[in-house]
């Protein structure tokens, strides 16, 4: 078994020191893996993500990332540029990402920091713009978007850099059905060129499509559940208990049934 | 170009590199900028969130929060009428003796005290010189023909009388804070003479800086998350010239959307709350000792 690019052991981390976010997670992640970690509203899905993007720190326990512990002193020196360079965070909400005066400059800022050659920039910021299908608000101000085109300008500010990993915060959070899809289709060809996906949601409908395994964190911020999507998304008194999904009453007729669903309801029982 | 999916995936982006960096060196620290974001939101939701004293049965907690103000008025300007050191330490263990009854740990206390002591401290340190308060020499620092520089007897009682008076005003003004809890903070503001569209201005100032705070870190994670080589120092200063425009402009957007909000749900300026607060023989007794020590003070 290769190397694990990351490797999570009994992490805790609590919110100001004061409030838990995440209990005792241990986990590992294979480059070329897709993995979506579910969980309820206040699970510590972001928090996880975030530890794995070396943006927060645990109080308790360890990360290897890459091949090195991950720790405030290590993301300072020369680590630090493969690191981020490696490791691609898309922000669940897009106007904390983008600071650029335009579209292009925004979706420029990473390979100029690379230093990459300016024609090469040039090239990639332009089949970014093509790939998003932005190309049209290249000169517009980011912060002058629609919700769904300032998402698409951070998610273009991140591959830009090419990176193999790829971290997203709920990623469908405020997309419109026909980005959603567009979003899966991006992922899902990004997945084959063996880019290694690692998305924090609770939207279930897209976990089967994108993921090929799911961790599930409680709302007791533990992990409850690592396993592929069908086993997962099967054990539905787990779902429950989690409060991903849950169990609703409704009428056919003269027939009243309860029935447990989630969100884009997963109607099997019928 | 390759076609996946109808998503036109350019070859650059089809390349991976190699997972790890044997080579990579380890090392550096944080830059200014980066230390003082994260140490501006730590102190601000520090003040902004106490350490919970507000629901423990302490002395304070007791008191009805309109009286418990009023009597924290009361001793502040105690403490600027007394005009004698040991007075004001009097008064001082007074303030100790309340935090203890109140259950507040008194080194959180102190902690969230002794930044204004500092301040105050360099801030009025001249005033032991003889330039400023001539007097009877304790320590002589130059003494010439025609310059005489020492620090002086009264310089350093005045300054230590104003020290103490600043102590116990901060004390006071602290315990009612970590007692009280913000909301009740400003119910009990709204039972005073004060224009509660500015009381209203004040709730919601402290409500919301929290959001802002929260996006000042998050916009600083992402460009973390995006910095591959160090920046210089004028790059960062642009960052954050950039991103104190976009907190302006965030905080703009959410009042104008917080106002239509209250607006859609009745509200004209008036805040009606459920909370009646009731006085009873505890608040009455705090107001006595209060006004007691108030007019004791001005006899002093």
């Amino acid at each position: 078994m290769p190397e694990p690019i990351f490797n999570i052991e009994r992490v805790c981390y609590r919110y100001g020191g004061k409030y838990i976010g995440l209990k005792d997670i241990t986990m590992q992640v294979h480059s070329g893996e897709s993995l979506a970690i579910l969980g309820a509203n206040g699970s510590g899905k972001s928090t996880l993500l975030k530890i794995m993007a070396g943006l927060a720190f645990p109080e308790d326990g360890s990360i290897n990332a890459l091949g090195k512990p991950l720790t405030q002193d290590i993301l300072s020196g020369e680590f630090a540029g493969f690191f981020r360079s490696k490791v691609g965070f898309i922000f669940q909400e897009p106007d904390v990402q983008i600071f650029c005066p335009t579209v292009w400059d925004e979706i420029a800022f990473g390979p100029l920091q690379l230093g990459i050659e300016k024609s090469e920039v040039r090239q990639r910021v332009d089949d970014t713009l093509d790939m998003l299908g932005i190309k049209a608000l290249k000169d517009r101000q980011p912060h002058h978007l629609s919700g769904g085109e300032k998402k698409k300008v951070a998610i273009g500010s991140v591959l830009s850099l090419n990176p193999d990993i790829l971290l997203l915060d709920e990623p469908t959070n405020g997309l419109d059905p026909r980005t959603q899809v567009w979003l899966f289709e991006l992922l899902e060809g990004l997945r084959k060129f063996k880019k290694t996906i690692i998305m924090a949601t609770h939207d279930l409908s897209i976990v089967e499509d994108i993921a090929d395994r799911v961790i599930v964190l409680s709302e007791n911020h533990t992990i409850v559940a690592d396993s592929k999507p069908a086993e997962v998304l099967r054990d539905k008194d787990m779902l429950l208990k989690v409060n991903i999904i849950h169990e609703h009453t409704h009428r056919h007729g003269d027939v009243v049934h309860i029935h447990s669903h989630g969100p884009f309801a997963r109607h099997d029982e019928h | 170009m390759g076609l996946s999916n109808g998503v036109n995936i350019p070859e650059w982006l089809k390349k991976t590199g190699e997972d790890f960096c044997p080579s990579c060196a380890i090392g550096g620290g944080k830059g200014f900028i980066e230390k003082n974001i994260e140490a501006i939101a730590s102190f601000i939701k520090d003040v902004l969130e106490p350490d919970g004293f507000a629901d423990k049965n302490g002395l304070l907690q007791q008191i009805d929060p309109r009286a418990r103000l009023l009597g924290v008025l009361l001793f502040m300007v105690a403490a600027t009428l007394l005009k004698n050191a040991l007075s004001i330490v009097l008064l001082l263990s007074l303030v100790v003796f309340i935090a203890l009854a109140s259950r507040v740990n008194i080194m959180v206390l102190l902690k969230r005290v002794l930044p204004a002591l500092i301040f105050t401290l360099i801030l009025i340190l001249p005033t032991v010189f003889n330039f400023v308060t001539p007097g009877t020499s304790v320590v002589t620092i130059y003494k010439g023909e025609t310059f005489y520089l020492y620090i002086s007897k009264q310089g350093l009682e005045g300054m230590a009388v104003f020290l103490l008076r600043v102590l116990a005003m901060v004390s006071l003004l602290t315990l009612f804070l970590l007692t009280t809890g913000y909301p009740n903070v400003f119910r009990a503001l709204q039972s005073f003479p004060i224009p509660k569209i500015f009381v209203i201005a004040l709730s919601m100032t402290f409500r919301y800086v929290m959001v802002l705070i929260k996006i000042a870190e998050d916009s600083h994670f992402a460009k973390k998350a995006r910095t591959i080589k160090p920046v210089t120092l004028k790059q960062s200063r642009d960052w954050l010239a950039s991103r104190i425009w976009l907190i302006m402009e965030r905080s703009m957007e959410r009042a104008e959307d917080v106002y239509l909000a209250m607006t859609a749900r009745g509200f004209d300026g008036d805040v009606k709350t459920m909370t009646v607060f009731e006085m009873k023989g505890i608040d009455y007794a705090w107001m006595g000792v209060s006004i007691f020590i108030f007019l004791l003070s001005a006899q002093l």
